[in-house]
Protein backbone atom coordinates (compact mmCIF):
# COMPACT_ATOMS: atom_id res chain seq x y z
CA UNK A 1 0.00 0.00 0.00
CA UNK A 2 1.99 3.24 -0.85
CA UNK A 3 -1.52 5.72 -1.17
CA UNK A 4 -2.59 8.18 0.90
CA UNK A 5 -2.33 6.51 4.44
CA UNK A 6 0.99 4.90 3.88
CA UNK A 7 1.81 3.54 7.58
CA UNK A 8 3.60 0.44 5.61
CA UNK A 9 7.44 2.24 5.69
CA UNK A 10 9.63 -0.40 7.37
CA UNK A 11 9.24 -1.23 11.24
CA UNK A 12 11.30 -0.24 14.06
CA UNK A 13 9.85 -2.88 16.28
CA UNK A 14 7.62 -5.63 15.25
CA UNK A 15 4.13 -4.63 16.55
CA UNK A 16 3.80 -8.16 18.75
CA UNK A 17 6.78 -6.94 20.84
CA UNK A 18 4.96 -3.45 21.20
CA UNK A 19 2.00 -4.58 22.04
CA UNK A 20 2.96 -7.40 24.34
CA UNK A 21 5.78 -4.91 25.98
CA UNK A 22 2.77 -2.10 26.44
CA UNK A 23 0.21 -4.62 27.96
CA UNK A 24 2.99 -5.41 30.42
CA UNK A 25 3.42 -1.98 31.40
CA UNK A 26 0.40 -1.26 31.68
CA UNK A 27 -0.84 -4.23 33.92
CA UNK A 28 1.92 -3.76 36.39
CA UNK A 29 1.40 0.01 36.73
CA UNK A 30 -2.23 -0.80 37.89
CA UNK A 31 -0.88 -3.44 40.57
CA UNK A 32 1.85 -0.79 41.50
CA UNK A 33 -1.56 1.63 41.52
CA UNK A 34 -3.47 -0.84 43.46
CA UNK A 35 -0.52 -1.56 46.49
CA UNK A 36 1.32 1.70 46.61
CA UNK A 37 -1.95 4.57 45.88
CA UNK A 38 0.74 7.20 47.58
CA UNK A 39 2.59 6.58 43.69
CA UNK A 40 -0.36 5.41 41.98
CA UNK A 41 -0.10 8.84 39.63
CA UNK A 42 4.02 8.88 39.28
CA UNK A 43 4.51 5.05 38.40
CA UNK A 44 1.05 3.89 37.31
CA UNK A 45 0.34 7.21 35.06
CA UNK A 46 3.52 6.38 33.49
CA UNK A 47 3.53 3.09 33.24
CA UNK A 48 -0.46 3.30 31.79
CA UNK A 49 0.94 5.77 28.77
CA UNK A 50 2.24 2.26 27.59
CA UNK A 51 -1.01 0.77 26.88
CA UNK A 52 -1.88 4.51 24.51
CA UNK A 53 1.96 3.97 23.19
CA UNK A 54 1.22 0.13 21.62
CA UNK A 55 -2.40 1.16 20.62
CA UNK A 56 -1.35 4.38 18.80
CA UNK A 57 1.39 1.46 17.23
CA UNK A 58 -1.17 -0.48 15.95
CA UNK A 59 -3.58 2.27 14.91
CA UNK A 60 -1.01 2.58 12.43
CA UNK A 61 -1.10 -0.86 10.92
CA UNK A 62 -4.51 -0.86 10.61
CA UNK A 63 -5.21 2.16 8.96
CA UNK A 64 -3.18 2.63 6.61
CA UNK A 65 -5.45 0.88 4.64
CA UNK A 66 -7.48 3.74 4.64
CA UNK A 67 -6.92 7.05 3.54
CA UNK A 68 -6.66 8.96 6.79
CA UNK A 69 -10.31 10.08 7.05
CA UNK A 70 -11.01 6.80 9.25
CA UNK A 71 -8.10 6.84 11.87
CA UNK A 72 -10.45 9.35 14.44
CA UNK A 73 -13.23 6.54 14.45
CA UNK A 74 -10.42 4.03 14.82
CA UNK A 75 -9.63 5.48 18.05
CA UNK A 76 -12.75 6.05 19.05
CA UNK A 77 -14.04 2.31 18.88
CA UNK A 78 -10.70 1.20 20.58
CA UNK A 79 -11.59 3.87 23.72
CA UNK A 80 -15.18 2.32 22.96
CA UNK A 81 -14.63 -1.09 23.71
CA UNK A 82 -12.27 -0.43 26.35
CA UNK A 83 -14.89 1.49 28.37
CA UNK A 84 -17.08 -1.05 28.51
CA UNK A 85 -14.66 -4.02 29.13
CA UNK A 86 -13.17 -1.77 32.16
CA UNK A 87 -16.51 -1.25 33.42
CA UNK A 88 -17.41 -4.56 32.52
CA UNK A 89 -14.52 -6.45 33.73
CA UNK A 90 -14.52 -4.04 37.26
CA UNK A 91 -18.18 -5.38 37.33
CA UNK A 92 -18.09 -8.96 37.12
CA UNK A 93 -15.47 -9.68 39.39
CA UNK A 94 -17.47 -7.69 42.45
CA UNK A 95 -20.92 -8.95 41.33
CA UNK A 96 -19.06 -12.95 40.84
CA UNK A 97 -17.91 -12.54 44.48
CA UNK A 98 -21.44 -11.47 45.95
CA UNK A 99 -23.36 -13.72 43.72
CA UNK A 100 -21.68 -17.19 43.98
CA UNK A 101 -19.24 -16.76 47.26
CA UNK A 102 -16.13 -16.82 45.53
CA UNK A 103 -13.05 -15.95 47.77
CA UNK A 104 -12.26 -12.36 48.19
CA UNK A 105 -9.08 -12.65 46.51
CA UNK A 106 -10.67 -12.48 42.98
CA UNK A 107 -10.63 -8.74 43.11
CA UNK A 108 -6.44 -8.90 42.53
CA UNK A 109 -7.37 -10.62 39.11
CA UNK A 110 -9.10 -7.36 37.99
CA UNK A 111 -6.44 -6.25 35.14
CA UNK A 112 -6.49 -9.91 34.23
CA UNK A 113 -10.59 -10.46 33.68
CA UNK A 114 -10.57 -6.92 31.62
CA UNK A 115 -7.77 -8.21 29.83
CA UNK A 116 -9.79 -11.06 29.17
CA UNK A 117 -12.92 -9.62 28.03
CA UNK A 118 -11.62 -6.41 26.31
CA UNK A 119 -9.76 -9.47 23.69
CA UNK A 120 -13.27 -11.28 23.53
CA UNK A 121 -15.01 -8.24 22.69
CA UNK A 122 -12.77 -7.05 20.89
CA UNK A 123 -12.58 -10.31 18.68
CA UNK A 124 -16.28 -10.44 18.69
CA UNK A 125 -15.92 -6.68 17.00
CA UNK A 126 -13.67 -7.63 14.46
CA UNK A 127 -15.53 -10.44 13.21
CA UNK A 128 -18.79 -8.38 12.75
CA UNK A 129 -16.48 -6.09 10.58
CA UNK A 130 -15.71 -8.74 8.54
CA UNK A 131 -18.62 -10.74 8.09
CA UNK A 132 -22.09 -8.35 7.95
CA UNK A 133 -20.25 -5.12 7.42
CA UNK A 134 -17.86 -6.52 4.85
CA UNK A 135 -14.67 -4.52 5.31
CA UNK A 136 -11.65 -5.98 3.21
CA UNK A 137 -9.05 -5.59 5.56
CA UNK A 138 -6.85 -8.42 5.99
CA UNK A 139 -5.62 -7.57 9.61
CA UNK A 140 -9.25 -6.41 10.81
CA UNK A 141 -9.89 -9.14 13.79
CA UNK A 142 -6.67 -9.33 14.36
CA UNK A 143 -6.68 -5.40 14.96
CA UNK A 144 -10.01 -5.07 16.29
CA UNK A 145 -8.30 -6.81 19.39
CA UNK A 146 -5.68 -5.40 19.93
CA UNK A 147 -7.42 -2.38 19.87
CA UNK A 148 -9.55 -2.99 22.03
CA UNK A 149 -7.23 -4.73 24.83
CA UNK A 150 -4.99 -1.32 24.70
CA UNK A 151 -8.11 1.10 25.15
CA UNK A 152 -9.59 -1.04 28.12
CA UNK A 153 -5.83 -1.28 29.61
CA UNK A 154 -5.12 2.45 29.22
CA UNK A 155 -8.16 3.45 30.14
CA UNK A 156 -8.47 1.00 33.52
CA UNK A 157 -4.27 2.51 33.89
CA UNK A 158 -5.28 5.69 34.00
CA UNK A 159 -8.35 5.39 36.36
CA UNK A 160 -6.64 3.17 38.52
CA UNK A 161 -3.43 5.51 38.69
CA UNK A 162 -6.40 8.35 39.14
CA UNK A 163 -8.14 6.90 41.86
CA UNK A 164 -5.79 5.07 43.77
CA UNK A 165 -6.61 1.31 42.90
CA UNK A 166 -9.08 -0.82 40.51
CA UNK A 167 -11.37 -2.04 42.83
CA UNK A 168 -14.52 -2.06 42.04
CA UNK A 169 -15.74 0.64 44.72
CA UNK A 170 -12.55 2.53 44.26
CA UNK A 171 -13.19 2.86 40.09
CA UNK A 172 -16.91 3.56 40.95
CA UNK A 173 -16.59 6.27 43.26
CA UNK A 174 -13.25 7.53 42.30
CA UNK A 175 -13.57 7.89 38.70
CA UNK A 176 -16.81 6.97 37.06
CA UNK A 177 -19.31 8.98 39.75
CA UNK A 178 -17.11 11.83 39.43
CA UNK A 179 -16.82 11.49 34.99
CA UNK A 180 -13.20 11.60 35.50
CA UNK A 181 -13.34 8.78 33.05
CA UNK A 182 -14.58 10.77 30.81
CA UNK A 183 -11.24 12.39 30.21
CA UNK A 184 -9.77 9.04 30.44
CA UNK A 185 -12.13 7.97 27.23
CA UNK A 186 -11.06 11.23 25.32
CA UNK A 187 -8.00 11.71 26.40
CA UNK A 188 -6.31 8.10 26.02
CA UNK A 189 -8.59 8.12 23.06
CA UNK A 190 -6.42 10.95 21.20
CA UNK A 191 -3.27 9.69 22.55
CA UNK A 192 -4.21 6.40 20.52
CA UNK A 193 -5.42 7.98 17.58
CA UNK A 194 -3.57 10.98 17.14
CA UNK A 195 0.20 9.67 16.33
CA UNK A 196 -0.55 8.02 13.07
CA UNK A 197 -3.65 10.90 12.09
CA UNK A 198 -0.49 13.40 12.50
CA UNK A 199 1.92 11.46 10.84
CA UNK A 200 0.35 9.49 7.86
CA UNK A 201 1.32 10.02 4.58
CA UNK A 202 3.64 8.80 1.69
CA UNK A 203 6.98 9.73 3.98
CA UNK A 204 5.86 8.72 7.23
CA UNK A 205 8.20 6.70 9.56
CA UNK A 206 7.62 4.42 12.69
CA UNK A 207 10.30 6.27 14.28
CA UNK A 208 8.48 9.74 14.12
CA UNK A 209 4.95 8.18 14.89
CA UNK A 210 6.45 5.92 17.69
CA UNK A 211 7.97 9.43 19.41
CA UNK A 212 4.93 11.25 18.81
CA UNK A 213 2.73 8.50 20.45
CA UNK A 214 4.88 8.52 23.35
CA UNK A 215 4.79 12.34 23.75
CA UNK A 216 1.24 11.97 23.35
CA UNK A 217 0.96 9.32 26.10
CA UNK A 218 2.99 11.30 28.41
CA UNK A 219 0.72 14.43 27.96
CA UNK A 220 -2.48 12.42 28.75
CA UNK A 221 -0.60 11.33 32.16
CA UNK A 222 0.43 15.23 32.43
CA UNK A 223 -3.28 16.13 32.16
CA UNK A 224 -4.30 13.60 34.85
CA UNK A 225 -1.45 14.51 37.43
CA UNK A 226 -2.92 17.73 36.76
CA UNK A 227 -6.38 16.78 36.98
CA UNK A 228 -5.47 14.77 40.54
CA UNK A 229 -3.53 18.07 41.82
CA UNK A 230 -0.33 16.02 42.17
CA UNK A 231 2.83 18.01 41.68
CA UNK A 232 5.43 15.69 41.92
CA UNK A 233 3.93 13.92 38.64
CA UNK A 234 3.29 16.81 36.98
CA UNK A 235 6.90 18.10 37.27
CA UNK A 236 8.03 14.73 35.93
CA UNK A 237 5.50 14.36 33.15
CA UNK A 238 5.75 17.22 31.49
CA UNK A 239 9.26 16.96 31.64
CA UNK A 240 9.27 13.49 30.44
CA UNK A 241 7.21 14.80 28.08
CA UNK A 242 8.88 17.87 27.00
CA UNK A 243 12.14 15.56 26.14
CA UNK A 244 10.66 13.34 24.02
CA UNK A 245 8.42 16.35 22.43
CA UNK A 246 11.80 18.04 21.09
CA UNK A 247 13.15 15.05 19.93
CA UNK A 248 10.28 14.52 17.74
CA UNK A 249 10.55 18.03 16.41
CA UNK A 250 14.13 17.66 16.01
CA UNK A 251 13.75 14.56 13.90
CA UNK A 252 10.30 16.17 11.86
CA UNK A 253 13.14 19.17 10.96
CA UNK A 254 15.72 16.55 9.75
CA UNK A 255 12.88 14.54 8.02
CA UNK A 256 11.74 17.50 6.14
CA UNK A 257 12.61 18.14 2.57
CA UNK A 258 13.80 21.82 3.58
CA UNK A 259 12.86 23.72 6.09
CA UNK A 260 11.98 27.18 5.45
CA UNK A 261 11.38 30.93 7.97
CA UNK A 262 10.57 32.78 5.34
CA UNK A 263 7.09 32.90 3.16
CA UNK A 264 8.36 31.57 -0.43
CA UNK A 265 7.34 29.12 -2.73
CA UNK A 266 9.91 26.79 -3.86
CA UNK A 267 9.59 27.10 -7.83
CA UNK A 268 7.78 24.56 -9.19
CA UNK A 269 9.58 22.40 -11.74
CA UNK A 270 7.53 21.99 -14.77
CA UNK B 1 -33.86 36.13 44.77
CA UNK B 2 -36.63 34.38 42.88
CA UNK B 3 -35.39 31.24 41.82
CA UNK B 4 -36.88 31.32 38.42
CA UNK B 5 -35.22 34.45 37.92
CA UNK B 6 -31.99 33.11 38.44
CA UNK B 7 -32.38 30.13 36.29
CA UNK B 8 -33.18 32.39 33.60
CA UNK B 9 -30.36 34.70 33.81
CA UNK B 10 -27.98 31.30 34.03
CA UNK B 11 -29.39 30.22 31.00
CA UNK B 12 -29.00 33.76 29.20
CA UNK B 13 -25.69 33.65 30.16
CA UNK B 14 -24.94 30.38 29.16
CA UNK B 15 -26.65 31.22 25.94
CA UNK B 16 -24.13 34.38 25.47
CA UNK B 17 -21.27 32.02 26.37
CA UNK B 18 -22.26 29.72 23.83
CA UNK B 19 -22.19 32.14 21.25
CA UNK B 20 -19.05 33.37 22.09
CA UNK B 21 -17.72 30.18 22.01
CA UNK B 22 -19.21 28.98 18.25
CA UNK B 23 -17.55 31.95 16.99
CA UNK B 24 -14.18 31.40 18.63
CA UNK B 25 -14.29 27.58 17.69
CA UNK B 26 -15.10 28.42 14.27
CA UNK B 27 -12.07 31.01 13.63
CA UNK B 28 -9.91 29.10 15.52
CA UNK B 29 -10.66 25.53 13.37
CA UNK B 30 -10.20 28.27 9.71
CA UNK B 31 -6.43 29.29 11.14
CA UNK B 32 -5.74 25.53 11.08
CA UNK B 33 -7.60 24.62 8.56
CA UNK B 34 -9.04 21.69 10.68
CA UNK B 35 -11.80 19.11 10.00
CA UNK B 36 -13.23 19.35 6.86
CA UNK B 37 -10.86 22.16 4.61
CA UNK B 38 -7.98 19.69 6.19
CA UNK B 39 -8.17 16.87 3.90
CA UNK B 40 -7.93 19.18 0.31
CA UNK B 41 -5.45 21.21 2.17
CA UNK B 42 -3.43 17.73 2.50
CA UNK B 43 -4.03 17.16 -1.37
CA UNK B 44 -2.47 20.41 -1.92
CA UNK B 45 1.42 18.99 -2.39
CA UNK B 46 0.10 16.08 -4.14
CA UNK B 47 -1.75 18.14 -6.62
CA UNK B 48 1.55 20.40 -7.09
CA UNK B 49 0.28 23.27 -4.95
CA UNK B 50 2.75 24.05 -2.23
CA UNK B 51 1.01 26.00 0.14
CA UNK B 52 1.21 27.57 3.77
CA UNK B 53 -1.57 27.12 5.27
CA UNK B 54 -0.90 25.51 8.82
CA UNK B 55 -2.48 21.38 8.70
CA UNK B 56 -4.01 20.91 11.68
CA UNK B 57 -5.08 17.49 11.79
CA UNK B 58 -6.56 17.12 15.38
CA UNK B 59 -8.86 14.39 14.44
CA UNK B 60 -12.55 16.44 14.02
CA UNK B 61 -13.65 19.28 15.63
CA UNK B 62 -16.04 17.27 18.29
CA UNK B 63 -13.33 15.22 19.54
CA UNK B 64 -10.52 17.62 19.79
CA UNK B 65 -12.71 19.85 21.33
CA UNK B 66 -13.97 17.53 23.75
CA UNK B 67 -10.38 16.81 25.03
CA UNK B 68 -9.52 20.58 25.58
CA UNK B 69 -12.88 21.43 27.58
CA UNK B 70 -12.90 17.92 29.08
CA UNK B 71 -9.42 18.48 30.46
CA UNK B 72 -10.13 22.06 31.50
CA UNK B 73 -12.95 21.04 33.18
CA UNK B 74 -11.22 18.26 34.90
CA UNK B 75 -8.81 20.47 36.46
CA UNK B 76 -10.96 22.68 37.22
CA UNK B 77 -13.29 20.81 38.81
CA UNK B 78 -10.19 19.79 41.02
CA UNK B 79 -9.06 23.23 41.75
CA UNK B 80 -12.73 24.01 42.84
CA UNK B 81 -12.87 20.68 45.22
CA UNK B 82 -9.77 22.49 46.41
CA UNK B 83 -11.85 25.73 47.86
CA UNK B 84 -10.11 27.84 44.81
CA UNK B 85 -12.78 30.24 43.80
CA UNK B 86 -14.54 29.79 40.25
CA UNK B 87 -13.39 32.24 37.81
CA UNK B 88 -9.60 31.42 38.55
CA UNK B 89 -10.39 27.53 38.68
CA UNK B 90 -12.14 28.06 35.45
CA UNK B 91 -9.34 30.04 33.87
CA UNK B 92 -6.50 28.05 34.83
CA UNK B 93 -8.27 24.30 33.55
CA UNK B 94 -8.87 26.40 29.96
CA UNK B 95 -4.89 27.44 30.80
CA UNK B 96 -4.02 23.40 30.92
CA UNK B 97 -6.23 23.10 27.50
CA UNK B 98 -4.93 25.65 26.05
CA UNK B 99 -1.27 24.26 26.46
CA UNK B 100 -2.71 21.18 25.71
CA UNK B 101 -4.13 22.12 22.34
CA UNK B 102 -0.82 23.65 21.25
CA UNK B 103 1.10 20.81 21.93
CA UNK B 104 -1.05 18.90 19.51
CA UNK B 105 -1.26 21.37 16.75
CA UNK B 106 2.75 21.53 16.31
CA UNK B 107 2.87 17.52 16.41
CA UNK B 108 0.07 17.85 13.99
CA UNK B 109 1.19 20.54 11.26
CA UNK B 110 5.01 18.97 11.77
CA UNK B 111 4.05 15.29 11.60
CA UNK B 112 1.43 15.89 8.74
CA UNK B 113 3.88 18.24 6.13
CA UNK B 114 7.04 15.85 7.09
CA UNK B 115 4.74 12.78 6.51
CA UNK B 116 4.78 14.25 2.42
CA UNK B 117 7.82 16.07 2.03
CA UNK B 118 10.14 14.62 0.47
CA UNK B 119 8.06 13.04 -2.34
CA UNK B 120 6.05 15.94 -3.13
CA UNK B 121 8.88 19.46 -1.84
CA UNK B 122 6.63 20.45 0.34
CA UNK B 123 9.19 22.48 2.78
CA UNK B 124 8.01 22.70 6.17
CA UNK B 125 7.46 26.49 7.03
CA UNK B 126 8.35 27.35 10.49
CA UNK B 127 7.30 31.02 10.24
CA UNK B 128 3.51 29.45 9.77
CA UNK B 129 4.16 27.14 12.89
CA UNK B 130 5.06 30.36 14.86
CA UNK B 131 2.78 33.01 13.84
CA UNK B 132 -0.21 30.35 13.60
CA UNK B 133 0.25 29.08 16.98
CA UNK B 134 -1.03 32.12 18.71
CA UNK B 135 -4.16 32.71 16.95
CA UNK B 136 -4.94 28.73 17.69
CA UNK B 137 -4.25 28.93 21.29
CA UNK B 138 -5.62 32.12 22.02
CA UNK B 139 -9.08 31.43 19.97
CA UNK B 140 -8.82 27.69 21.66
CA UNK B 141 -8.69 29.28 24.87
CA UNK B 142 -11.83 31.95 24.92
CA UNK B 143 -13.75 29.25 23.49
CA UNK B 144 -12.45 26.37 26.07
CA UNK B 145 -13.17 29.10 28.43
CA UNK B 146 -17.29 29.54 27.56
CA UNK B 147 -18.17 25.98 27.42
CA UNK B 148 -16.58 25.69 30.78
CA UNK B 149 -18.22 28.13 32.10
CA UNK B 150 -21.19 26.84 30.06
CA UNK B 151 -21.04 23.79 31.84
CA UNK B 152 -20.16 25.00 35.38
CA UNK B 153 -23.44 26.96 35.10
CA UNK B 154 -25.52 23.71 33.94
CA UNK B 155 -23.85 22.08 37.07
CA UNK B 156 -24.31 24.40 39.46
CA UNK B 157 -27.32 26.61 38.47
CA UNK B 158 -29.00 24.93 35.86
CA UNK B 159 -29.69 21.26 37.66
CA UNK B 160 -27.60 19.35 35.31
CA UNK B 161 -27.28 16.02 37.52
CA UNK B 162 -24.25 14.69 35.66
CA UNK B 163 -20.43 15.33 36.87
CA UNK B 164 -18.54 18.68 35.94
CA UNK B 165 -15.81 17.16 33.29
CA UNK B 166 -18.86 15.02 32.21
CA UNK B 167 -20.40 17.77 31.08
CA UNK B 168 -17.63 19.41 29.85
CA UNK B 169 -16.95 16.53 28.04
CA UNK B 170 -20.32 16.68 26.43
CA UNK B 171 -20.54 20.67 25.49
CA UNK B 172 -17.14 20.34 24.12
CA UNK B 173 -18.05 17.50 22.06
CA UNK B 174 -20.70 19.85 20.97
CA UNK B 175 -18.85 22.79 20.33
CA UNK B 176 -17.21 20.91 18.02
CA UNK B 177 -19.76 19.74 15.81
CA UNK B 178 -21.76 23.19 15.80
CA UNK B 179 -18.17 24.54 14.73
CA UNK B 180 -17.67 21.75 12.37
CA UNK B 181 -20.82 21.63 10.47
CA UNK B 182 -22.09 25.37 10.18
CA UNK B 183 -18.54 27.15 10.18
CA UNK B 184 -16.48 24.94 7.86
CA UNK B 185 -19.21 25.88 5.02
CA UNK B 186 -17.61 29.61 5.08
CA UNK B 187 -14.25 28.09 4.80
CA UNK B 188 -13.84 24.84 3.08
CA UNK B 189 -15.22 24.72 -0.63
CA UNK B 190 -15.88 28.48 -0.75
CA UNK B 191 -12.36 29.71 0.29
CA UNK B 192 -10.21 27.18 -0.73
CA UNK B 193 -11.87 27.03 -4.14
CA UNK B 194 -12.48 30.32 -4.82
CA UNK B 195 -11.05 30.65 -8.57
CA UNK B 196 -13.97 27.95 -9.07
CA UNK B 197 -17.80 29.43 -10.18
CA UNK B 198 -20.12 29.58 -6.88
CA UNK B 199 -22.30 27.13 -6.24
CA UNK B 200 -20.72 24.07 -7.91
CA UNK B 201 -19.24 21.60 -5.16
CA UNK B 202 -16.27 20.37 -5.35
CA UNK B 203 -15.84 17.84 -8.13
CA UNK B 204 -13.47 14.69 -7.84
CA UNK B 205 -11.34 16.47 -10.68
CA UNK B 206 -10.65 19.57 -8.47
CA UNK B 207 -9.75 18.07 -5.41
CA UNK B 208 -6.69 19.40 -4.09
CA UNK B 209 -5.99 22.06 -6.68
CA UNK B 210 -6.36 25.02 -4.01
CA UNK B 211 -5.57 28.60 -3.55
CA UNK B 212 -2.44 29.28 -2.66
CA UNK B 213 -2.34 32.85 -3.49
CA UNK B 214 -3.86 35.16 -1.15
CA UNK B 215 -5.36 38.89 -2.38
CA UNK B 216 -1.77 39.78 -1.14
CA UNK B 217 1.14 37.59 -1.51
CA UNK B 218 0.63 33.93 -0.05
CA UNK B 219 -2.27 32.77 1.38
CA UNK B 220 -1.89 31.07 5.07
CA UNK B 221 -4.01 30.39 7.65
CA UNK B 222 -4.38 33.71 9.07
CA UNK B 223 -5.62 35.21 5.54
CA UNK B 224 -8.72 32.00 6.05
CA UNK B 225 -9.81 33.56 9.79
CA UNK B 226 -9.50 37.13 8.56
CA UNK B 227 -12.58 36.37 5.59
CA UNK B 228 -14.02 33.72 7.89
CA UNK B 229 -14.81 36.39 11.07
CA UNK B 230 -16.82 38.76 8.77
CA UNK B 231 -19.61 36.42 8.65
CA UNK B 232 -18.80 32.34 9.20
CA UNK B 233 -17.43 32.91 12.83
CA UNK B 234 -20.54 34.92 14.37
CA UNK B 235 -23.07 33.31 12.45
CA UNK B 236 -21.43 29.68 13.58
CA UNK B 237 -21.91 31.47 17.04
CA UNK B 238 -25.22 32.95 16.55
CA UNK B 239 -26.28 29.20 15.67
CA UNK B 240 -24.52 27.79 18.87
CA UNK B 241 -26.19 30.39 20.94
CA UNK B 242 -29.31 30.38 19.57
CA UNK B 243 -29.32 26.17 19.98
CA UNK B 244 -28.67 26.85 23.90
CA UNK B 245 -31.10 29.91 24.21
CA UNK B 246 -34.17 28.06 22.24
CA UNK B 247 -33.49 24.95 23.50
CA UNK B 248 -34.26 26.20 27.18
CA UNK B 249 -37.25 28.46 25.77
CA UNK B 250 -38.89 25.27 24.88
CA UNK B 251 -38.45 23.58 28.10
CA UNK B 252 -39.31 26.83 29.74
CA UNK B 253 -42.65 27.49 27.74
CA UNK B 254 -43.89 23.86 28.78
CA UNK B 255 -42.60 24.77 32.74
CA UNK B 256 -44.92 28.14 31.97
CA UNK B 257 -48.26 26.95 30.07
CA UNK B 258 -48.82 22.72 30.41
CA UNK B 259 -49.96 21.08 33.98
CA UNK B 260 -48.65 17.95 35.00
CA UNK B 261 -45.93 16.43 33.36
CA UNK B 262 -47.38 14.83 30.59
CA UNK B 263 -48.79 17.80 29.15
CA UNK B 264 -45.39 20.12 29.72
CA UNK B 265 -43.61 17.41 27.72
CA UNK B 266 -45.99 17.65 24.66
CA UNK B 267 -45.67 21.61 24.75
CA UNK B 268 -41.98 21.39 24.53
CA UNK B 269 -42.25 18.69 21.71
CA UNK B 270 -44.48 20.84 20.02
CA UNK B 271 -42.69 23.89 20.14
CA UNK B 272 -39.92 22.05 19.10
CA UNK B 273 -41.38 21.03 16.17
CA UNK B 274 -42.38 24.50 15.38
CA UNK B 275 -38.86 25.80 16.01
CA UNK B 276 -37.41 23.19 13.78
CA UNK B 277 -39.99 23.87 11.12
CA UNK B 278 -39.85 27.84 10.98
CA UNK B 279 -35.90 27.16 11.16
CA UNK B 280 -36.24 24.26 7.77
CA UNK B 281 -37.87 27.10 6.02
CA UNK B 282 -35.82 30.31 5.95
CA UNK B 283 -32.39 27.83 5.67
CA UNK B 284 -34.25 26.65 2.03
CA UNK B 285 -35.42 30.44 1.17
CA UNK B 286 -32.32 31.93 2.00
CA UNK B 287 -30.25 28.74 -0.19
CA UNK B 288 -33.24 29.60 -3.21
CA UNK B 289 -31.89 33.33 -2.57
CA UNK B 290 -28.42 32.85 -2.88
CA UNK B 291 -28.38 30.61 -5.62
CA UNK B 292 -30.90 32.79 -7.92
CA UNK B 293 -28.62 35.64 -7.06
CA UNK B 294 -24.85 34.13 -6.98
CA UNK B 295 -24.77 31.02 -8.66
CA UNK B 296 -24.82 30.59 -12.21
CA UNK B 297 -26.43 27.36 -11.99
CA UNK B 298 -30.45 27.54 -12.35
CA UNK B 299 -33.30 25.11 -12.40
CA UNK B 300 -33.20 22.78 -15.83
Amino acid sequence: MSHGGGGHAAELYPENQVIVIGAILAIVGMYISQFFPQVSMLLGGLLASGATVAGANTTRRVAAYGLGTGVPSIGMVSLGLGAISTLAGVLLAGVAISQFNLPKELLYGIPIIVTVVSIVLGYIVGKLTVNPIGMKIPIMVESMTKLSLMGALSILGFCAAYAGGFYPDTIIEGTVKNGVIGLAFIAAGMAILHPFNACLGPNESHKRTLLLAIACGFITWFMFSIAKLDIVSSVASILLWGIVYREFVKQSLKDACSVLYTPELPKKEM
Amino acid sequence: MDPTLLVLGALALSGAAATVAGCAEDLESDVGSQSNPNSQVQLGPQMGNIHRYFNKAISGEPVSYGLYVAAAGAVAWALLNMGLNVPIALIIGSGIAAFVHGAYSVSSYLGRIVGQSQNFGQPVYMDVVLSHLGPIVGHGFIAVFCMLLAAYLATSVLGNPFPLPLVALIFGITVGAIGSSTGDVHYGAEREYQKYPFGGGVPVANQGDIDIKAEYGIRNGMDSSYFCSKLGGPLTGLTFGLIIFLDGWRGIIGEIVGGDLVSKSIIAIVVGIVIVAIAAYLNRMVEVYARKKYGPYTDR
